[in-house]
């Protein structure tokens, strides 16, 4: 099944243009976004995540044409997918409603929002501050909080983008191991971007290259 | 010493006794200040939001501006104000001058400059990426821009507070422009003026008192919203 | 959420209704009047009989004609017969009747350093306390009360330059205290001294001079130079106040024992 295809599409971002000629993404599967400083790839995600709209072409998403000028399909659209930033911001609050923030935007009963926030404060080992205020947090604390935000929403596809750059060694194999088993267990789609070809070739079968702005997908048959 | 200790305990007869005209003008006082707050809340916060977004030379001017009316004398304000709602004035026509809408309007120009300038200092600390981070967790423009607000409340409360705090304080422009009309434009501050120059001491300590007490439960309210909305 | 919001804008809503006061008559007035309580006594019952508010702006007479040339006022009462000639002459005002008088006495500190206690004559005392530079405070207003004073200092054609003549700027009570407080001298009128006299180390020093004569008179705002004005009303308040029941509360009206003001409205009082 499909879970992406981009057609001819083209995004700028003030004098940075980033193309994609024709190119899908498979759901279920983990693809992983390489390439030097400043190519695109947080660019990529954006566009992915239906955040920025692009210039010209047009992106499918599950199947669809995502129509951005019909303004509730295209939130509905955007709340399928988890996106995390590459330096996201924690709100000024507890690191418990961090967590839930996102749950909360898409109407979930709070009981449901309490056991799924309580899942990932689990496994992500957040046990010790999910009372505290997230900006007391240091920096691996934090890219662990935001983590575990993204994760929690339990999308159909996760955006993540240098996810573990600031995490604290010990917990690396944590992250990927969860992120793993998501993407096994529930299906979930991940496109994650990474400095580290270790954690790119550990992760993922799936490469994706950007050379000069051109998006390319290359191997295992992501090329329909 | 005897002399003001006696001004202290007649106040004191004077506010549990529930004086009428005690009462009246804290209201008039409460009254005139929320509703002038409030005013310049709604136009003042979301328009220092917005100078606070622009990076532009004409916003550099207009915050300058704003911290300079942030000082202006009540009393110029007061000038100003009763020269347009003169009958003489451009605003004649609508019969305002001597009533509390005159003091509203007085006020609100007093407190405008505070919660405009102080909401946009509040925003322009804040971190750049709390809109783009609730947009990328799911929100829509308008749950963004509420995320942004809640970050900026202590700002936002803080800038607020201070413009209450002006006009809850000020006493020209209320005599100016409210007339000290026994009962109905008579508040705190110009009873206190008119007692203290009649030499009815007690009646201004009383009133002064009052005075500090609001002071003091609006800032136990403020830092028990802090609190609460950590 | 939605209900803490709607009590908001519920209580947001109220507090412009309760600022609206009804049918209002505007009376712009000296302070002395105000602050003796003479008008508490005698406005509540007008305010009765016609189910009317009197708004009163206590400010000197000078400001009161003032506010009145703006149209900002629908009636004055004030003691400044030469300016309220003026004022009615120009246009601004018509229907001036005599209200009540009373007079000037002019107070000094015990001590008496310019020695003053006892003269009749006003402009002696001022002479008097011009020599010596002791100081007197005026009202420096250009209230009634302060054109009275200016007068008399025209009269003995003094110049009032030097650190002993202080323009306190305020109305009749901020004036008193601050001569108290200075152990000055000050022109005040009679009523204003009865009500603050227990309060005061000043005393009285110069009264019965035929200068010192103080008549207040009310005055309609003209309805030909200002369409707004409440006329029919401000000339009902001006009817209530030279009646003969109201000249009676006028001359009835004593503190502690001592009469404030002598009615003079014709066919009223005594």
């Amino acid at each position: 099944m499909s879970a992406y295809r981009l057609h001819n599409v083209e995004g700028q971002w003030g004098g940075f243009v980033l193309r994609v000629d024709d190119f899908g993404l498979q759901s279920g599967r983990i693809y992983s976004v390489t390439g030097p400083n400043g190519c695109g790839k947080t660019s990529l995600l954006r566009l992915l995540a239906l955040l920025d709209r692009p210039v010209a072409g047009r992106v499918h998403y599950g199947g669809d044409v995502v129509d951005y000028d019909d303004g509730a399909g295209w939130l509905r659209s955007r709340r399928r997918i988890a996106y995390l930033m590459q330096q996201p911001y924690l709100f000024n609050m507890s690191v418990y409603d961090n967590i839930a923030y996102g749950l909360h935007l898409r109407h979930i009963s709070s009981a449901h929002i309490r056991r799924r926030v309580c899942d990932v404060i689990e496994r992500l080992a957040l046990d010790p501050f999910v009372r505290r205020n997230a900006h007391t947090l240091s920096g691996g604390e934090a890219q662990r909080v935001a983590l575990a935000r993204t994760l929690v929403l339990d999308a159909d596809v996760m955006l993540l983008d240098e996810f573990t750059a600031s995490v604290d060694q010990q917990y690396v194999q944590m992250v990927e191991e969860y992120v793993r088993e998501l993407n096994t267990e529930c299906g979930t789609t991940v496109v994650f971007t990474t400095h580290s070809s270790n954690q790119a070739a550990r992760m993922s079968d799936h490469p994706i290259t950007i050379v000069e702005g051109v998006v390319t997908a290359c191997g295992g048959g992501n090329r329909r | 010493m005897d002399y003001i200790w006696q001004g202290v305990r007649d106040s004191l007869r004077i506010i549990t006794g529930l004086d009428r005209e005690f009462l009246s003008a804290v209201l008039v006082s409460l009254k005139v200040a929320f509703l002038s707050t409030a005013l310049a809340t709604l136009a003042g916060v979301p328009f220092g939001m917005w100078i606070a977004e622009k990076r532009s030379r004409g916003a550099r001017v207009i915050m300058t501006i704003l911290n300079t009316l942030m000082s202006l004398p009540t009393v110029v304000v007061g000038l100003m104000v009763y020269s347009f709602l003169s009958r003489r004035g451009p605003l004649g026509e609508l019969g305002l001058l001597y009533t509390p809408a005159a003091m509203v309007i007085g006020q609100f120009i007093l407190a405008f400059p505070i919660v405009a300038g102080l909401s946009a200092s509040a925003v322009v600390g804040l971190d750049k990426r709390i809109r783009a981070t609730a947009f990328s967790l799911g929100a829509d423009t308008a749950q963004s821009f509420r995320m942004f607000l809640r970050e900026a409340r202590y700002g936002i409360m803080a800038a607020i507070m201070a413009g209450f705090g002006r006009v809850f304080a000020e006493v020209g422009v209320s005599m100016m422009l409210g007339g000290n009309i026994r009962g109905y434009t008579r508040n705190i501050t110009t009873a206190i003026a008119l007692e203290t120059s009649k030499g009815e001491f007690a009646f201004g300590i009383a009133l002064g008192l009052v005075l500090l007490t609001v002071a003091l439960v609006v800032n136990i309210l403020f830092s028990l919203f802090r609190e609460w909305s950590r | 959420m939605q209900v803490k919001l709607r009590l908001l804008c519920g209580l947001l809503l109220a507090i412009p209704m309760t600022l609206w006061a009804g049918d209002v008559l505007r009376l712009a007035t000296t302070t002395s009047t105000y602050e003796t309580g003479l008008l508490d006594h005698i406005l509540p019952e007008f305010e009765r009989a016609h189910d009317c508010k009197v708004h009163v702006i206590s400010v000197g007479s000078g400001k009161a004609m003032q506010i009145a040339r703006n149209g900002d006022v629908d009636v004055i009462l004030v003691h400044a017969r030469k300016a309220e000639d003026a004022f009615v002459n120009e246009g601004y005002g018509v229907n001036r009747r005599d209200v009540m008088v009373n007079d000037f006495v002019i107070l000094g500190p015990v001590n008496d350093p310019a020695g003053v206690g006892g003269l009749r004559d006003a402009k002696e005392a001022l002479r008097r306390i011009h020599s010596k530079q002791r100081p007197f405070v005026s009202r420096g207003d250009d209230s009634g009360t302060h054109k009275k004073e200016k007068q008399l200092w025209t009269k003995t054609g003094l110049k009032r330059d030097g650190d002993w003549y202080l323009e306190a700027g305020q109305g009749m009570s901020a004036t008193l205290r601050m001569a108290d407080e200075k152990n000055g001298y000050v022109l005040v009128d009679r009523a204003t001294y009865l009500t603050h006299r227990e309060k005061l180390r000043l005393t009285l020093m110069v009264e019965g001079d035929a200068d010192l004569f103080n008549p207040y008179g009310i005055i309609a705002v003209s309805p030909y130079t200002f369409a707004h004005v409440k006329y029919r009303r401000a000339m009902a308040l001006i009817a209530w106040i030279t009646s003969p029941e109201c000249q009676a509360r006028i001359r009835d009206y004593t503190l502690k024992g001592r009469p404030l003001y002598h009615p003079s409205a014709a066919g009223g009082g005594d």
